[in-house]
């Protein structure tokens, strides 16, 4: 099975890792997971159960139960990795469960910040894609079950910064130039005044790695959601036209340079035995850089799939002695077969 | 320009105030810009003690039903009957108890929704189960203003026919 970071087709810039949709919902008359008892968790999740286990979705998708308290850390983690879950959902996982696809392209978290929340990705940015398909799984789940909502405060969530719609889409973005140029804080600034946010994808403040970040709305009252996804994109749009215009004019200002970097991140990947996770989402940061200038090419879902299976716990899961060493060693073997094929 | 606020100093910044949709914008000097952000801070700090601090901050934040310590439980503060949470409960932890809770403490809670989102009514999405209800309640209230003129015009039969419909669609609630 193909995950969707590999089979979905990026219309895209190359920029544009991946989308995220989510809808936070809670069934009315049982408190929020913060004050629930263990049994009314299980409750939650035997009600959710019902209506997802038998339902069917775009193409045909199937989602399959996964019970959290089942899980070992390793698998828990490894799915935080492949940003399927939070890492609160992650942590206490008695009374928490998973519905998901198998290709992980749609999920629901049972009993995480809120008693429902949907999450459809997609390669790319195909914003309204994902929208639509978490409407499907809410429309079926809202026909089954009785949501907490108020005419006025929109579908109540446990924390007040999900009221309205309770949507919260962001986009993943590979931001190279203008985080090398110091520009990110600039345009954090201005995104925020447009009730949106942006932050680093993996690690925080100044070490943002692999150039990797997030733009997701803020505001969920007052807005519907598809003003929220048009404004979201148009941010992004913008976002990535600045970048790419910074590469290109850096591309012109020292080719040879630029060519030089690119090619030495490819022949590191290419040949190291033994290579950690920074060092990995710092070179295939620069040749995705240079993938999108047309210095190499590599399809960029084969990059995108190293950036998602290659964390410590996801290279566990599939190592009998789990010392970093062997990740590392592991590490390097997954980014010669991607890019060497 | 004068600073719009002090009306003592030179304006140098420019504050745009969003509230419930209305924009108010100022030109106003720089010590006032510094004491209407810290104003806006401190309000916004002594009511969720976590808020503004990112997402994940909040998350790590949220593990707590510690904060229903035995004191808070004796104490005589106003509780949701639902869940028992009560104002202090909730700015602790910055999470609501349960979906009464935003019933029970609306007066206090609206400014701060209001904060975080600049606006305070639904504009997206309402489940169909919802849609019906709003549409009965808005029938009730039509059937309610056509009874009081139906009466003020002294029209009875007509009054208690509207009575009647009023009385059916409450039960439909």
């Amino acid at each position: 099975m193909k995950m969707w970071y590999e089979s979905d087709i990026n219309k895209n810039s190359n920029s544009v890792i991946s989308t995220r949709v989510r809808l936070a919902r809670n069934l009315s008359d049982i408190p929020f997971p913060n004050f629930m008892s263990l049994e009314q968790k299980n409750d939650v999740i035997s009600k959710v159960e019902k209506v997802l286990l038998k339902a069917s979705f775009i193409k045909n998708t199937k989602l399959n139960k996964i019970d959290m308290q089942k899980l070992n850390d390793v698998e828990a983690n490894a799915l935080v990795e492949r940003r399927l879950i939070s890492p609160a959902f992650a942590k206490n996982r008695d009374g928490k469960a998973l519905f998901a696809s198998e290709d992980e392209k749609i999920s629901v978290m049972v009993n995480e910040e809120d008693h429902i929340r949907i999450q459809v990705f997609s390669q790319g940015s195909d914003l309204p894609l994902c929208l639509k398909i978490a409407n499907e799984v809410d429309n079926l789940l809202e026909k089954n079950l009785s949501y907490a909502f108020d005419n006025n405060l929109g579908y109540l969530t446990q924390c007040p910064t999900n009221l309205g719609t309770g949507l919260r889409a962001s986009v993943m973005l590979h931001l190279p130039m203008l985080q090398q140029e110091g520009l990110i804080e600039n345009l954090s600034g201005t995104i925020s005044k447009l009730g949106m946010t942006v932050r680093g994808s993996m690690g925080e403040g100044s070490n943002v790695r692999g150039a990797l970040y997030q733009i997701s709305n803020q505001v969920t009252l007052g807005i519907s959601e598809q003003s929220a996804i048009d404004n979201l994109m148009s941010i992004v749009n913008q976002v990535i036209k600045q970048e790419e215009s910074l590469r290109q004019s850096a591309y012109k200002n020292d080719a040879i340079g630029l060519e030089d970097k690119v090619y030495r991140a490819y022949g590191l990947l290419l040949n190291a035995r033994l290579i950690s996770t920074d060092e990995l989402l710092k070179l295939v940061s620069l040749l995705k850089l240079g993938v999108s200038l047309g210095i190499l090419k590599i399809e960029d879902s084969k990059l995108n799939k190293l950036i998602f299976e290659s964390g410590a716990y996801n290279l566990n899961l599939k190592l009998k002695d789990n010392s970093s060493i062997n990740r590392d060693k592991l590490r390097a073997e997954l980014t010669r077969q991607t890019v060497g094929a | 320009m004068l600073c719009e606020r002090c009306k003592q100093r030179n304006a140098t910044t420019h504050y745009t105030q969003n509230i419930n949709g209305t924009q108010t914008e100022m030109h106003i000097c720089e010590k006032c810009a510094a004491e209407l952000s810290g104003q806006f801070e401190n309000e916004y700090g002594k009511f969720f003690n976590n808020f503004g601090l990112g997402l994940d901050y909040m998350l790590t934040s949220l593990l707590g039903q510690d904060f229903i310590g035995e004191n808070l439980l004796t104490s005589k503060e106003e509780r949701c009957p639902m869940c028992q949470s009560t104002l202090s409960s909730i700015r602790k932890s910055g999470n609501v108890g349960c979906s009464k809770c935003y019933e029970t403490f609306k007066e206090q809670l609206m400014p701060f929704i209001q904060r975080i989102h600049g606006k305070t009514s639904h504009n997206g999405k309402i489940p169909e189960s919802a849609n019906s209800t709003i549409n009965i309640k808005n029938q009730i209230a039509e059937a309610e203003k056509e009874m009081k003129s139906a009466i003020e015009a002294q029209e009875f039969e007509k009054a208690a026919e509207l009575r009647d419909k009023i009385n059916s669609l409450k039960a439909e609630l």
